[in-house]
C-alpha cells in the first residue's frame, strides 16, 4: 500500500500548489512541481498510471472469482469425473467466446477514443500535435514503402524461380547433349574397328613407305659422301642447294 | 505448520513473487540468476526452499506467493518423493493454475530413476503443466527463466484479460495434443 | 449485435461529450503537469477504488478458511473446484461490458501517442525485415544467374563438340586417304630422281672410273683369257649395296666382287657409308641409315 499511497500523497500536493501558483504566476510552478515530482520517487507519466490501473483491475477479478467459486454449488448427481471434464470444456470454451467479444469491442471502443482525442489534439497545432502529426506522417511512409518491397519481394521471387527453372532445362539439356554425344563416340570408335581398311590402300601405304626409306637412305649416303670427300660445297650453288635440300624430313612431306 | 494460501495478503503494486521448490539447491541458484537476468518491467521476488511447509516465523514478512514451481530431478527418487511430500501443505487454490512442475535430468535416459509416466500422472492429478527442462545447459535454461518469468506475470494478474485459471487451461490443452 | 451497437453509440456520445469538454479544460496558460494532474488524481482515484474492493475480497478470503486437498479422490475434488471456479470468472466475463478507457482527455492522449509509437516501432521493424530479405534475395538472384551463365556456356560448349564429331564422320572416306597416298607417293619419287641424279653427276664428277689399261682393251678380240674384269662405277656399288639392303633387309651382305676398284671400296668403308662383316672381310653392307 505504500507506494500508492505515497503517489496519492505527492499528487494531491501537486494539485494544491498549482491551485495556489495559478494565482502566483508560472514560473514559481514549473520548478516547485518538478522538484515534488522528484521527491514522489516513482516515474508518474500516465501511461504507466493507466498500466497499473489495468493490472489492478485484473487482480481484482481474480480476487472476486475466488470469492464468487466458493459460493457456488454442484448438484450432487453430477459429481462424477466425466461429466466434470465436460463441464470443463463447455466453460473454457464460452469462456474464450465472451473475452473474445468483449475484448474485440473495447478494442473498436478504445481505438475510437484515441483516434478523436488525437484529431481533436492535432487541431491545437501546439508542439505536442505537430509530433504526433510527424509520427504519423512517418507510419504512413513506412507504410507505403513495406508495401513497395512486399511488391518488389514478390517480383524478385518470380524471377528467381525463373532461373531457378531455367537453369534446370539447360541441366538436363546438357545432360541430354552429352548422353548424345557419348553415343557418337562409341558408333565412331565402332565403326573404326569395323571398317576394312581397303587391300590397295595397305599396299599403297607399304609401298610409300618403301619409297620414303629408300629415300632417306639416298640422303643420307649423298650427305655423307658429300662431307667424306671434303668438297668444299658452300661455294657451288648447286652443291649448296642439294645439300640443304638433303636436310629435308621425307617423313613430312 | 503454516500453509501456503494463495490470496492471503494483498498483492504488492506492480510487483510479483514466485517460490522455488526443490532438493537441488544449486540448479535453484542458477534457476534464480537466470530469472533476475532477464529484462522486465515489473520487480520480482524470488523465494527458494527445499519443502513445504515454510517456517513459520517468517510468514508476516513474506509477500504473497504468486507462482509455485516444483523443481523434480529425474534421476533422484529421492527429489519426486519430497515433492510429493510438500504437496499436501498447499492450499487447494493454488492448483487453479499457480502451480507448475519443473522437470530436470530427462536427457540421459538411463540413468533415470524416476518414471516419466510417475511425473506425467503427477501432472495429470493436479492439473498443472509439467515443463521439461535440462538447466545444465545455458541456453535451455535461459528459455526456462523466459518462460517462467511470462507464467509469473500471468499468475500474479498483471496481463489483463488472462487469468491463471484460463492459461492453465491453455496449457493443458497444448499438452494433450 | 445490439450491444455493439449500443457501444458504438455511446462512443459517439463520449466522443461529443469530449468537444463540450474542451472550453472547460483548456485556460490560456496551462503547463502539462496541471493537466496532468488532472488526469493522474482521476486515475489515482480510481485505483483507490479497485484497491478498495480487493481489500473486500481479501477480508472475505480470510474468512472463508484454509481448504486443502483430500489423499483420496484428489483429483476428482480438483476438479470440482475447477469447474467451480471456471464458472465463476465466466460469469464475470458475461456481466462485463466494454470500458472506456477514460474520460479525460490528456490520458487518451498519452495513451494515443504510445499507441502511435508502438505501432511506428513495428513497423520500422517489419520494413527492416523485409528489405533485408530482398537483399538476400537480390544476392541468390546474381549468384543463380552467374550460375545460369556458365550452365548455358557449358552446354554451348557442347553443342560445338557434338557438331564437331559429326562433321569428323563426314569427312572420313577412303577415297580421299588414297588421293592423299598416291600424291605423297609421286612427290617422293620425283624428290628421290632429283637425288638420284644428281648424286649421279656428283659421282661422275668426283669419283670416276679409273682409267682402263690400254692394254687390256687391246686384247678384247682374244677371248677370256685371264679377262681384266671390268669395273663398275662407284654409283653402281652404292646402287647394288641399296638393292641389297631394301630387297632382302635380314641378309644385306654383299660379298665384294673384282669389279669392285678396291679404293672405292675403303673410301665408302671410311666415309661410314658401308661396313664390314663381323667375321668375313670380304662382305659388305649398307648401312642402315633410314631406321
Amino acid at each position: 500500500m505504500e507506494p500508492l499511497q505515497r503517489v496519492e500523497a505527492a499528487s494531491k500536493a501537486l494539485g494544491k500548489l498549482a491551485a495556489h501558483s495559478a494565482a502566483a504566476g508560472g514560473s514559481v510552478e514549473t520548478g516547485a512541481a518538478s522538484r515534488l515530482g522528484a521527491e514522489a520517487g516513482e516515474k508518474l507519466d500516465l501511461v504507466t498510471l493507466f498500466r497499473l490501473r489495468e493490472q489492478i483491475k485484473q487482480q481484482l477479478m481474480e480476487y472476486n472469482t475466488t470469492v464468487h467459486s466458493g459460493e457456488e454449488s454442484i448438484p450432487d448427481q453430477a459429481i462424477e469425473e466425466k461429466l466434470f471434464e465436460a463441464a470443463t470444456e463447455d466453460l473454457e470454451r464460452e469462456m474464450e467466446q465472451a473475452k473474445v467479444s468483449f475484448q474485440n469491442k473495447t478494442l473498436v471502443l478504445q481505438r475510437i477514443q484515441l483516434m478523436d482525442a488525437l484529431r481533436t489534439k492535432l487541431r491545437h497545432n501546439d508542439s505536442d500535435s505537430k509530433l504526433i502529426l510527424e509520427t504519423i506522417k512517418h507510419i504512413t511512409m513506412l507504410s507505403t514503402a513495406i508495401l513497395e518491397s512486399q511488391q518488389q519481394a514478390r517480383e524478385l521471387e518470380e524471377k528467381l524461380n525463373e532461373i531457378k527453372k531455367r537453369r534446370f532445362a539447360l541441366k538436363q539439356a546438357g545432360e541430354h547433349k552429352l548422353l548424345q554425344i557419348h553415343t557418337l563416340k562409341k558408333k565412331q570408335k565402332e565403326e573404326l574397328e569395323g571398317m576394312e581398311v581397303g587391300e590397295m590402300l595397305k599396299r599403297i601405304c607399304r609401298n610409300l613407305q618403301k619409297e620414303t626409306q629408300m629415300t632417306t637412305l639416298i640422303q643420307n649416303i649423298f650427305q655423307s659422301i658429300i662431307i667424306g670427300s671434303k668438297v668444299n660445297w658452300a661455294e657451288d650453288p648447286v652443291l649448296k642447294a642439294i645439300v640443304l635440300q638433303l636436310e629435308k624430313n621425307v617423313n613430312c612431306i | 505448520m503454516s500453509l501456503v494460501r494463495p490470496f492471503d495478503k494483498l498483492p504488492t503494486l506492480n510487483s510479483a513473487v514466485i517460490l522455488l521448490v526443490g532438493t537441488d539447491e544449486r540448479r535453484q541458484q542458477q534457476l534464480a540468476e537466470a530469472i533476475l537476468k532477464e529484462k522486465k518491467n515489473f520487480k520480482i521476488n524470488i523465494h527458494v526452499a527445499t519443502s513445504l511447509p515454510l517456517p513459520a516465523e517468517r510468514d508476516h514478512v513474506r509477500p504473497r506467493i504468486d507462482l509455485i514451481a516444483f523443481m523434480i530431478n529425474m534421476q533422484s527418487k529421492h527429489s519426486l518423493r519430497n515433492v510429493e511430500a510438500s504437496l499436501s501443505h498447499i492450499d487447494a487454490n493454488f492448483f487453479l493454475g499457480k502451480v507448475c512442475f519443473l522437470i530436470t535430468g530427462v536427457g540421459r535416459m538411463n540413468h533415470c530413476s524416476v518414471e516419466m509416466n510417475a511425473v506425467r500422472k503427477l501432472g495429470n492429478l493436479y492439473c498443472s503443466p509439467v515443463l521439461f527442462c535440462e538447466l545444465d545447459s545455458e541456453g535451455i535454461r535461459v528459455a526456462t527463466a523466459q518462460r517462467l518469468l511470462r507464467m509469473l506475470q500471468i499468475c500474479a494478474g498483471h496481463v489483463p484479460g488472462v487469468s491463471a485459471l484460463f492459461f492453465s487451461s491453455l496449457m493443458k490443452s497444448s499438452i494433450d495434443e | 449485435m445490439d450491444k455493439q451497437d449500443e457501444l458504438l453509440k455511446e462512443a459517439e456520445k463520449l466522443a461529443k461529450h469530449m468537444l463540450s469538454y474542451q472550453h472547460d479544460l483548456a485556460p490560456t496558460i496551462t503547463s502539462n503537469i496541471v493537466c496532468s494532474t488532472d488526469a493522474k488524481e482521476e486515475l489515482l482515484d480510481e485505483c483507490e477504488e479497485i484497491w478498495r474492493q480487493m481489500e473486500e475480497c481479501q477480508s472475505k478470503l480470510m474468512l472463508l478458511g484454509i481448504e486443502t486437498l483430500p489423499e483420496s479422490d484428489a483429483q476428482l475434488s480438483l476438479l470440482m473446484m475447477r469447474v467451480k471456479a471456471l464458472t465463476a470468472e465466466y460469469n464475470q466475463w458475461q456481466k462485463r461490458s466494454p470500458e472506456i478507457i477514460s474520460t479525460n482527455p490528456d490520458v487518451l492522449v498519452a495513451l494515443g501517442k504510445e499507441e502511435l509509437q508502438k505501432v511506428d516501432h513495428d513497423l520500422e521493424m517489419v520494413l527492416s525485415t523485409v528489405q533485408s530479405k530482398n537483399k538476400k534475395l537480390k544476392e541468390d538472384m546474381k549468384r543463380e544467374q552467374q550460375w545460369l551463365d556458365e550452365q548455358q556456356q557449358l552446354v554451348d560448349a557442347l553443342d560445338v563438340t557434338h557438331e564437331e564429331m559429326k562433321n569428323q564422320v563426314v569427312q572420313f572416306s577412303e577415297k580421299r586417304a588414297l588421293q592423299e597416298l598416291k600424291s605423297k607417293m609421286l612427290k617422293i619419287r620425283a624428290y628421290k630422281e632429283e637425288l638420284l641424279s644428281a648424286l649421279g653427276e656428283f659421282l661422275e664428277e668426283h669419283f670416276p672410273l679409273p682409267e682402263e689399261d690400254e692394254s687390256a682393251k687391246k686384247k678384247k678380240k682374244s677371248p677370256a683369257e685371264e679377262p681384266t674384269v671390268q669395273l663398275v662405277t662407284l654409283h653402281e656399288i652404292l646402287e647394288r649395296l641399296i638393292n641389297r639392303l631394301m630387297s632382302t633387309p635380314h641378309e644385306p651382305y654383299l660379298t665384294i666382287s673384282d669389279s669392285f676398284w678396291p679404293p672405292y671400296v675403303e673410301l665408302l668403308l671410311r666415309y661410314g657409308i658401308a661396313l664390314r662383316h663381323a667375321e668375313d672381310p670380304s662382305r659388305i653392307r649398307l648401312e642402315a641409315f633410314h631406321q
